[in-house]
């Protein structure tokens, strides 16, 4: 017992001890990222800061995205900012909700930043009541990616998937299918897709007056009724989780994917594929619904409870640096949404992987056409019930049906 | 073996101390005294760590509204939810996985226990042992195996197909009944070895005395079982009913990690829509607490059922 | 039992046999993942690969592999130690000195197990704000020091613990807390292995309150780590992942065994003559 007890008191002796909150300097700023891609940029970003400003310390910190907005969503709630950084990368779809229910917690940027060099579809995610909050980073432009050599073995070059519809697609996939036994697409749940497709027809999910609009809104039932035509024509490789997506690209078991840019992160990952990669615009639903979307992304915000706003806006300046931002092409396959870019040399440079294509011009130009829409605060409610909807069709239930239960479920969250 | 030799001793010593001094009041009340002192420390962190923030809730539940804007709303929140698809189906889900699961895990597991409680068996300390490991994994690998197992090119597909029992692979997660019949598994398999464990420990209790009697009576097994075993397990029977109960109706991480609560809500559980509602999208703190106490209000008249059967002094 | 012939000891192993490699297998596939690549993973390889080395170096090289692994042992240990010390005295008050009043304060106590940690969060986070205490180890601890499992375990516990023994004690004139530090605790090892082995295999696994409450990257506890690792945000690395799921049975695992044979003796003790 006296072992025991002297033990229960050696711990909590060495626990009060590490207690002891280590002093940060004023000249020290956090940071936190999730992803691979944007750990290695805002690695990147740090050191070249501070090159140049020796006396500033940077601790980055990796967050994963959804314990990031848990995080933030309790101390937000609670009124204890203390143990949140001072700036974090944040998801472009979370942005509205957390600046128009939790305001007055976000810095106002557009007096450091001149946000008409931005990507316009970028910063509506951050516009809130005449202000800009978040600095953009990655474009989130849609495209579709194929393989060449898949194509080529059924008689197809990457022309004939430009500018064409998603029947034409299907089509097209049938006959790559019989001639390769290769799946066309390969998709996770339709989650990404949905937002693809309904976000190409220029207008979101909802009313001028924030009410959710599915049933009548054209640009929703074609996008479910086209993934419901993709799903029943047998050329999807439906994935489990995102492992399974991601081992399909790697693994060449399909030949296409259609979602953000930044999925060449990950292609190029196989580098035996090299060169065997190739990219154009998306397909359209049909008459009156464009070519160009984005979906996913992420931007960086200061917090207003940050003690060194300052610090954290002239550090947040690196993103729109020439060396920074041929560092994001060249080495992490990103395009930056900072436009000034499009005039750097490696955005035009032919790029091996994807056989020589310059698409990092290309992406620059998707993300401009990108169509500027209003995305409102309830993206989640939206996303989860519009999922619902979806795996309903799947099992049976019309297009009407579905929308009509998505609406009023969504509504219902909305109205109190 | 060391202590039971001295209660051995203990006990042969009692029966000479004939005198059983009768306890005055006043000591009476002294034990009480102290009797409270052993569960004061652990009382009061209960009040401050649980009951002072379900007393917050429980304010929160009568208020309405998003994020930190709320209103008082009285008895509103409770009557929405039964005007809400979504909580139906959760409602729905956990009562399955109630109703379904426990019986099959708590029964499997008290066999399993008698089993590798014979003396005579042969290899029963690895047999509990790797039973009961599916326990000490963390959540994290439990839905790495299940989803690895189950998905579209997971092995149960893939050794489907190399063995042409199909000829295109089954989308399990996509099928409302086989998407819950994965969570019953992944729930069974991840937890029957605790219990098992609970219940071997309350069949140690049981002296082997009494089923030697028994079989000199000539009592069957399935008598000796009903007769001695299940009256004697009564105590470790009211803590498995109890804890498993509680912990279906709280079920979240199964769900959340394997199925996401899909396909179309057929999988959600009252705890997955409730974190749906605190951190999913915009925050309605009133309307999930509101569920909290539905979940708790189910939970305690289950616990108290079960408490008035299974605990008579 | 004695009622059952030789025979059926071939189903009764055969049953066993199953179940036992039911809840086996998954864990030589982890270990199996844990040495190959990601790719190979995803792929299905089912056979010993060479990437240990490698896969333990990618943990290592997160810069927070080790620190999580160090503040779980820490905070774990801590909390189960003194857990274990205050439910039990608890348990054992609820029955030695069992009243009206004190079932009913039980009963009450069963209660607080009853509501989903998510739906406490924000009070529980304002509560431990007001106190102070947001990452330390107090905020990770308290909440799990008096559970209403652990205490429900020991109370259900010492209901077979002898009566007769305290009368004894306390005729030689023991105190009533000697008689629970002498007498109760090294009799009911059993238990004590039992509960040990439940919290520390709880407050290992916990993963919502820590989150929210150690937000010091230096205080990060294994699971966060985890969700880190698994978070899709990008390709994840799972050989890595498979490693790191490895690492973190192992703690667990061990303290299972080293308890295994008093463990296995008994939730409700071996008190018998």
């Amino acid at each position: 017992m006296k072992k025991l007890l002297s033990l229960v008191l050696a711990v909590a002796l060495l626990a009060t001890m590490s207690m002891a909150a280590l002093a940060e300097s004023d000249k020290e700023l956090t940071v936190w990222y999730s992803g691979g891609v944007n750990g290695k940029a805002i690695r990147k970003a740090a050191e070249l800061y501070t090159t140049a400003n020796p006396d500033v310390t940077i601790n980055i910190e990796e967050v994963a995205t959804s314990d990031r907005e848990t995080r933030l969503t309790v101390a937000l709630s609670s009124g204890d900012m203390s143990g949140m950084p001072d700036v974090t990368l944040f998801q472009d779809y979370s942005s509205q909700k957390f600046l128009q229910f939790f305001p007055g917690n976000f810095v106002e940027l557009s007096s450091a930043f001149d946000f008409s060099q931005f990507a316009a579809d970028k910063v509506g995610y951050w516009t809130y009541d005449g202000g800009v909050y978040g600095l953009p980073f990655d474009s989130a432009a849609s495209a579709t990616f194929a393989r060449l050599d898949y194509l080529e073995a059924a008689g197809y070059t990457l022309d004939d998937l430009k500018g064409i519809t998603w029947d034409e697609f299907i089509e097209i996939g049938l006959k790559v299918k019989e001639a390769t036994g290769k799946y066309m697409l390969t998709e996770t749940n339709y989650g990404n897709l949905l937002m693809v497709l309904v976000k190409s027809s220029g207008k979101w999910y909802f009313n001028e007056d924030g009410t959710a609009n599915m049933i009548n809104n054209p640009g929703v039932v074609a996008a479910v009724e086209t993934i419901k035509k993709l799903h029943e024509s047998g050329i999807v490789k439906e994935n489990s989780d995102w492992a399974s997506y991601i081992a399909s690209l790697n693994n060449g078991d399909a030949v296409c994917t259609v979602t953000g840019n930044w999925i060449l992160g990950s292609i190029v990952g196989a580098q035996d594929q090299s060169g065997k990669w190739g990219m154009t615009n998306i397909p359209s639903m049909g008459e009156g619904f464009g070519h160009y979307s984005s979906n996913g992304g992420s931007s960086w915000v200061i917090l207003e409870s940050s003690q060194k706003k300052d610090l954290a806006k002239d550090f947040l300046k690196i993103f729109t640096d020439d060396t920074f931002n041929t560092f994001v092409i060249n080495e992490l396959a990103t395009v930056p949404t900072y436009l000034p870019a499009q005039n750097l040399d490696c955005i035009k440079a032919p790029y091996a992987f994807t056989n020589g294509q310059a698409v990092f011009a290309d992406i620059m130009d998707y993300t401009a056409k990108t169509p500027v829409i209003e995305y409102g605060p309830f993206n989640s409610e939206v996303e989860a019930n519009m999922l619902v909807a979806v795996e309903e069709v799947f099992a049976g239930k019309s297009v009407a049906d579905a929308l009509q239960t998505a609406e009023e479920t969504v509504n219902f969250l909305i109205e109190e | 073996m060391c202590t039971s030799l001295r209660f051995q001793h203990i006990r042969e010593v009692l029966p000479m101390i004939n005198v059983r001094p009768r306890r005055p009041i006043s000591l009476e009340r002294k034990t009480q005294r102290i009797g409270w002192m052993f569960i004061i420390p652990a009382l009061a962190l209960v009040v401050l760590t649980h009951f002072y923030p379900m007393f917050e809730t429980l304010l929160l539940s009568l208020q309405s509204g998003k994020a930190n804007n709320l209103k008082w709303a009285g008895m509103r929140n409770y009557v929405r939810l039964f005007k809400d698809a979504t909580f139906l189906a959760a409602l729905e889900n956990t009562l399955f996985y109630l109703v379904v699961q426990i019986p099959v895990m708590l029964s499997l597991a008290l066999i399993l226990a008698v089993l590798v409680n014979d003396r005579k068996l042969k290899g029963r300390g690895i047999y509990r042992t790797l039973i009961f490991l599916p326990a000490v994994t963390s959540l994290a690998s439990c839905s790495i195996i299940f989803l690895r197992l189950f998905a579209n090119d997971g092995y149960i597909n893939t050794l489907l197909l190399n063995t042409g029992v199909i000829s295109e692979y089954i989308d399990f997660l996509a099928n409302k009944w086989s998407a819950r019949a994965i969570i019953i598994l992944v729930m069974t398999w991840r937890w029957t070895g605790t219990n098992m464990i609970y219940f071997l420990s309350g069949l140690q209790n049981i002296d082997d005395s009494l089923y030697e009697a028994a079989a000199i009576d000539g009592a069957t097994g399935v008598q000796a079982f009903t007769r001695i075993t299940m009256p004697l397990l009564k105590p470790t029977l009211l803590l498995t009913t109890i804890t498993s109960t509680t912990g279906t109706m709280k079920l979240f991480d199964e769900v959340y990690n394997i199925t996401g609560g899909g396909p179309a809500n057929g999988t959600i559980t009252l705890s997955n829509y409730l974190y749906q509602l605190c951190f999913g999208g915009v925050p309605q703190y009133g309307y999930a607490s509101a569920i909290a106490y539905i979940i708790f209000l189910i939970a305690a008249l289950l616990a108290f059922i079960q408490m008035k059967v299974g605990d008579k002094e | 039992m004695n009622f059952s012939g030789k025979k059926s000891y071939f189903w009764r192993h055969a049953l066993l046999i199953v179940c036992s490699l039911i809840t086996s297998l998954p864990f030589v596939w982890i270990i199996i993942c844990s040495t190959n690549t990601s790719v190979d993973v995803l792929r299905g390889r089912l056979t010993l690969g060479s990437n240990l080395g490698v896969n333990f170096q990618t943990l290592v090289d997160t810069g927070r592999f080790l620190p999580a692994f160090k503040n779980s042992v820490i905070y774990s240990v801590t909390t189960t130690l003194l857990a274990v010390c205050i439910s039990s005295a608890a348990g054992y008050g609820f029955v030695v000195y069992r009243s009206k009043a004190k079932d009913t304060v039980m009963a009450v106590i069963l209660l607080s197990m009853m509501i989903p940690t998510a739906a406490i969060l924000i009070p529980m986070f304002r509560l431990f704000s007001r106190m102070k205490l947001l990452n330390t180890i107090f905020a990770f601890m308290l909440p799990s020091l008096a559970t209403a499992f652990l205490i429900f375990l020991f109370r259900q516990a010492s209901q077979s613990f002898p009566g007769e023994i305290i009368q004894a004690a306390r005729i030689d004139g023991l105190g009533e807390w000697m008689i629970f530090f002498r007498m109760f605790i090294p009799t009911m090892k059993p238990v004590y292995s039992t509960a040990i082995v439940m919290t520390f295999m709880n407050t290992w696994n916990a993963f919502l309150w820590p989150l929210v409450v150690m937000t010091d990257s230096q205080k990060t506890t294994m699971p966060v780590f985890l969700s880190l690792l698994t978070d899709s945000g990008y390709t994840p690395d799972y050989g890595a992942i498979m490693l790191a799921v490895t690492v973190t049975t192992l703690p667990t695992l061990i303290i299972f065994f080293a308890l295994q044979k008093s463990f296995i003796n008994g939730l409700t003790g071996s008190v018998k003559g």
